[in-house]
């Protein structure tokens, strides 16, 4: 119904993004076919705060908008599905400013979606988790955690860079 | 950091819609300050929504305040992609108009100069309009009783004459409603 007004948005998202945004992030909306721009669909990545664990990594993740955007949030989620205690087996992320019923409000930019999972993932929530294994360790043997988290960020170093 | 006006053609965001971050169409704000396009805030609060969309304060059609700029809407209607008539978008809610507050004091000055058929210094202070205009139907009767007010100093009134005046306000109240009543009889039989 208000497909003109997602469009509109992200237009101005993209317009915001390129003038400015934080240091080590990418975002960009994924190209058609026909090398068009697919602005319903956006490929990121969100580097690891350098004091963290998740250091040295840059973690993709897609965001898909639905015309109804932005009055319902994007889906968010990590391809390939993240080691973490609020990102579900699928990928998705949990977080209550992605929700719709909680803390979503349509003036979140893309930045700040971004830069709000960056500071989830060295500070999850375990108040929701989403994935047993992460949330598991995480809670049990923290030790055990950490290394599995400086494993992730050392798959995730970016190849060309 | 960031200079308000950065350059000739980058827009100054502080003015930008917080729900299509352009430009703002038809703008409103809301009782906590936000502003919008009137057609984003509008789906937005028609999808069942009660909440500001930047802060979460309470929010609904009818406590938005319209911003009637100078000129028209800036906006080439052309660059709008959105239709409003297939969506049934209302006109923005109107603006309230309060009434304007008489400065104290001003009643009972207004009342004695106007009185005195404008021979008083400060031709401003007739606050009191309907009052002034009432006279004319009686202009030669009351001439004579204000003639006093004009002549008086204007710094020196005591409360006293204050009084004096507001007693004497009621009085050409009422002698007027008996006036208009007598013309509204003349003409009515």
């Amino acid at each position: 119904m208000s497909g003109g007004i997602a469009r509109a948005r992200l237009a101005e998202e993209r317009k915001a993004w390129r003038k400015d945004h934080p240091i080590g992030f990418y975002a960009r909306p994924v190209s058609n076919p026909d090398n068009s721009m697919n602005l319903m669909k956006w490929d990121c990545g969100i580097p690891g705060v350098a004091s963290s664990d998740w250091a040295g990594g840059v973690y993709k993740l897609s965001m898909e908008f639905t015309d109804e955007y932005p009055s319902k949030p994007p889906k968010c989620k990590f391809v390939p599905p993240l080691f973490h205690p609020n990102v579900y087996p699928s990928g998705t992320v949990c977080l209550s400013i992605l929700n719709e019923d909680d803390g979503w409000r349509p003036a979140i930019t893309i930045k700040q979606m971004l830069l709000g999972i960056q500071d989830l993932l060295d500070n999850p929530n375990p108040n929701s988790p989403a994935q047993s294994e992460a949330y598991q360790m995480f809670v049990n043997n923290r030790a055990e955690y950490n290394r599995r988290v400086r494993l992730e960020a050392r798959k995730n170093i970016p190849q060309d860079s | 950091m960031q200079l308000p006006f950065a350059g000739a053609d980058s827009r100054d965001s502080r003015f930008e819609c917080n729900i299509c971050l352009d430009h703002v169409n038809e703008p409103v704000v809301t009782r906590c300050g936000h502003l919008f396009c009137w057609p984003c805030l509008y789906r937005w609060l028609n999808t069942n929504h009660t909440e500001c969309p930047v802060c979460k304060a309470g929010v609904s059609c009818d406590n938005v305040i319209p911003l009637y700029g100078r000129g028209q809407d800036p906006v080439d209607p052309r660059t709008k992609t959105v239709d409003r008539s297939a969506e049934n978008i209302p006109e923005r809610p109107t603006a309230e108009r309060p009434r304007a507050e008489r400065p104290r004091g001003v009643f009972g000055e207004g009342f004695g100069f106007g009185g005195g058929g404008g021979g008083g210094a400060n031709e401003f202070a007739q606050g009191g309009m309907t009052i002034t205009a009432g006279f004319g139907f009686f202009p030669s009767l009351f001439a004579l009783q204000f003639q006093r007010f004009t002549s008086a100093p204007a710094g020196a009134q005591a409360p006293a004459d204050s009084e004096d005046a507001a007693q004497q306000a009621m009085l050409s109240r009422i002698l007027l409603a008996l006036g208009t009543f007598v013309v509204a009889c003349l003409l009515l039989f």
